[in-house]
């Protein structure tokens, strides 16, 4: 292309643009849906969603009482609690009650005699000491392995081993995508799934794995964004 | 005699004599002695879960965390006891 043909194409578009209607306006923060929205709107909303509650020794747990996590900071509040479906725990508890009656079976079926009494008596405590061990320590798993939402971050609490734990956290405003995974009999059968929670942090993702009714968890997380957004705003930022 | 042979018939002489049981014996105590320190172990995770999750629940876990200390040391002592 010549340069005076590409001076007269500059002059066409130039003249061009000033003329050309808008296509799409973009809105302003204050026009997204949900900020427009007064603060005490955006509470009522959460509190109706987070209106079917229950106890503590639960897995879907709004506004726990008596309870601080360890890096809670002084004013800051937890909105949900979140553990695995209490279906999950299904296979260990069955586990669990054929290990406490599978003595006995042993017994009906084969004859221990050829053991002494005194080593029956040490083999039998034995194996109930490790059944109570095996069933304590997946208790204590599927207690302590919580997802925290509070009003400013989403907390992520694991223990993958003895003595070894994992929190993962992030701010609600970092908060990118939230998307929910269910799928399976058993998964629809109970409400339950993962919710990923993708963040512009350092951990691009967190994964709140098989919690209850994952359509109301996310509903809570976008709430909280909305809040927190309007905390922004309202320059009440803490 | 030669001191071999000597060693030998001590050996025979004092196998027969010897149990079954005895290795069985020595397993199941040192066995019970490794479960002891694992109930250790659940006490001091009951303690760091406890300190990560503060709440209401946490005293009846310590408390039975506690009891299955207790009762691993009871089994592991009556074991050296009994057997």
């Amino acid at each position: 292309m010549t340069s005076q043909k590409r001076l007269i194409t500059l002059i066409f578009y130039s003249c061009n643009l000033r003329t050309v209607p808008d296509i799409f306006i973009a809105k302003s923060e204050s026009e997204k849906p949900g900020l427009e929205k007064p603060a005490e709107t955006l509470k009522k909303e959460l509190d109706e969603i987070l209106a079917v509650g229950s106890r503590f020794f639960s897995a879907f747990v709004p506004k726990p009482r008596n309870l601080r996590f360890e890096t809670q900071e002084k004013k800051e509040k937890i909105v949900l609690l979140l553990r695995r479906h209490p279906v999950t725990n299904v296979p260990w508890i069955l586990l669990t009650i054929f290990l406490i009656f599978a003595p006995f079976f042993i017994k009906s079926l084969v004859s221990l005699d050829f053991i002494p009494g005194n080593y029956q008596l040490i083999l039998f405590l034995c194996w109930y000491l490790l059944t109570f061990a095996f069933a304590f320590e997946r208790f204590l798993t599927w207690f302590f392995n919580v997802n925290i939402l509070t009003d400013e971050r989403v907390i992520d609490v694991n223990f993958p081993t003895l003595l070894y734990r994992e929190i993962t956290e992030t701010k609600i405003d970092k908060i990118q995508d939230v998307n929910i995974k269910t799928g399976g009999y058993i998964r629809s059968l109970f409400n339950f799934g993962d919710v990923l929670i993708q963040t512009a942090g350092a951990i691009p993702e967190i994964c709140f794995e098989d919690v209850p009714d994952p359509q109301r968890v996310s509903q809570v997380i976008n709430q909280l964004f909305y809040e927190e957004e309007q905390e922004k705003m309202e320059g009440r930022v803490k | 005699m030669t001191p071999a042979e000597n060693f030998i018939k001590f050996l025979v002489k004092t196998i027969p004599s010897l149990s079954i049981w005895l290795p069985i014996k020595i397993l199941f105590i040192i066995g019970l002695f490794l479960y002891f320190a694992f109930a250790v172990i659940i006490v001091r995770q009951v303690g760091l879960m406890g300190k990560t999750l503060d709440g209401e629940f946490n005293l009846p876990l310590k408390f039975f965390a506690l009891v299955h200390l207790i009762i691993s040391l009871g089994v592991f002592l009556l074991a050296l006891f009994i057997l």
